[in-house]
């Protein structure tokens, strides 16, 4: 059943079409929000949240744009929340304390995905919100700038600009994440990796 | 930096496809064969996509998706018993019906309430229609000196009957303000009078002239 039934269903009240809808899309939504706000128990919060706003405003969707993108609209706007609000109330995120560890074919792999994607996350960490969600939706959704417009608002040039800008940052970011890392801890696996580029 | 490296730039994620058109595929691609500085930016973007492509969001496992989806559901049942849902498309239509109407009744109101406050019986009058009214009045009777007047087309000028009358009569009250005065040619408003009138006028001005209420060697006569 395509998104446009389903989601004409939903409007007349049917949950189990809605539901069909977020089976299908609760690993994108979830992934977005890991990226936006760097934890997995907030990610779950945030992704269940933005599914039932969702539900709660379906009847308001109209079907000129894709049900996809409204979702994921939803759910930024909910991320821009959350990182407002721990910005506003909450300590920083710990880059140290990261809880988004996948399961890796051994030890060492483990390690070294584990360091990589601390890496990774305390770069984009340091990115503006917007400039990190246009960088999930674009490498990780494959979203075209037109969508990523219509997510974020502005228009496709802007979208192209502000992703080719945030790639340029999150480089430098990792970059200087690597000279940190070699100046306070010079270990083997940091040198292994930094012999291996 | 040149400039075609700033303009270019911008495209370099997307490098080789794009939304770019045929003959600006065919400039970034020979620029970037001949510019390192542009190979280079090229090659740290796509490093940095590579470091994302590198590190997916790991898949939390099956026991996480049951738990988000029997927690959900809870929620999404909550909040259809409870109707929080919005209501359909035709509803916000109805919603907004009041506001329709209300709009052309506060219109109605606020301008039923400005009739009242500026009508005729309103305490404040308007100053300038009053200081119009001498003009209005001048307009509907032919110019008797029409050279001097069109020297100062803006003063108020009253006709010469009135303006006699006024100075012949002691103590009267003064028909127009210093305002409506100031301006005035007393030349011209002597060549439209008779020898009489003149006379009389004349010693008039002589007599305020004595009293010292009137300037001497004046152009603009002062009634204060």
């Amino acid at each position: 059943m395509t998104d446009d039934q389903l989601v004409a269903r939903a409007q007349a009240g049917d949950l189990p079409a809605f539901e069909e809808l977020v089976e299908k899309y609760q690993r994108e939504v979830y992934g977005l929000a890991c990226r936006m706000v760097s934890d997995a128990e907030e990610a779950k919060d945030l992704a269940q949240q933005a599914f039932l706003q969702a539900f709660v405003h379906i009847r308001s969707f109209r079907q000129d744009a894709q049900f996809r993108t409204w979702l994921f609209r939803i759910a930024i706007n909910q991320c821009y929340n959350f990182l407002k609000s721990r910005k506003k109330f909450g300590d920083p995120l710990d880059c140290e304390e990261i809880n988004l560890a996948g399961e890796e074919p051994s030890p060492e792999a483990d390690l070294v995905a584990q360091d990589n994607r601390r890496r990774l996350y305390a770069a984009l960490e340091q990115l503006p919100a917007k400039q990190r969600a246009v960088i999930t939706l674009k490498v990780e959704q494959g979203l075209s700038y037109q969508e990523i417009s219509r997510v974020l608002g502005g228009t496709a040039g802007a979208a192209r600009v502000n992703y080719c800008q945030a790639l340029k940052t999150l480089k430098k970011y990792i970059q200087s994440e690597d000279d940190h890392e070699v100046a306070m801890c010079p270990s083997t696996t940091v040198a292994a990796r930094l012999s291996r580029r | 930096m040149k400039w075609q490296c700033a303009l270019l730039q911008r495209w370099l994620p997307d490098y080789p496809d794009g939304d770019l058109p045929a003959w600006g595929k065919r400039w970034l691609k020979s620029h970037v064969a001949r510019c390192s500085a542009c190979r280079q930016e090229l090659a740290e973007l796509r490093e940095a996509v590579a470091a994302i492509d590198a590190t997916p969001v790991a898949d939390p496992g099956a026991d996480f998706w049951r738990e988000f989806s029997r927690d959900l559901h809870l929620q999404l049942v909550q909040a259809a018993q409870t109707g929080q849902a919005a209501p359909a498309s035709a509803s916000p239509r109805r919603f907004w019906l009041p506001y329709l109407l209300g709009a052309p009744a506060l219109a109605v109101l606020l301008l039923s309430v400005a009739v009242h406050l500026t009508g005729p019986g309103a305490p404040i009058q308007d100053q300038a229609l009053v200081k119009r009214e001498p003009a209005a009045k001048m307009a509907a009777s032919p110019p008797r000196v029409a050279a001097p007047l069109a020297a100062v087309p803006a003063a108020p000028v009253l006709p010469a009957e009135q303006f006699v009358h006024v100075a012949l009569e002691e103590g009267a009250p003064l028909a127009v303000d210093e305002d409506d005065i100031s301006g005035w040619e007393l030349d011209a408003e002597l060549a439209g009078m008779t020898d009489q009138e003149k006379n009389a006028f004349l010693n008039n001005l002589h007599q305020r002239k004595k009293d010292g209420s009137c300037f001497e060697g004046f152009f603009l006569c002062s009634w204060g």
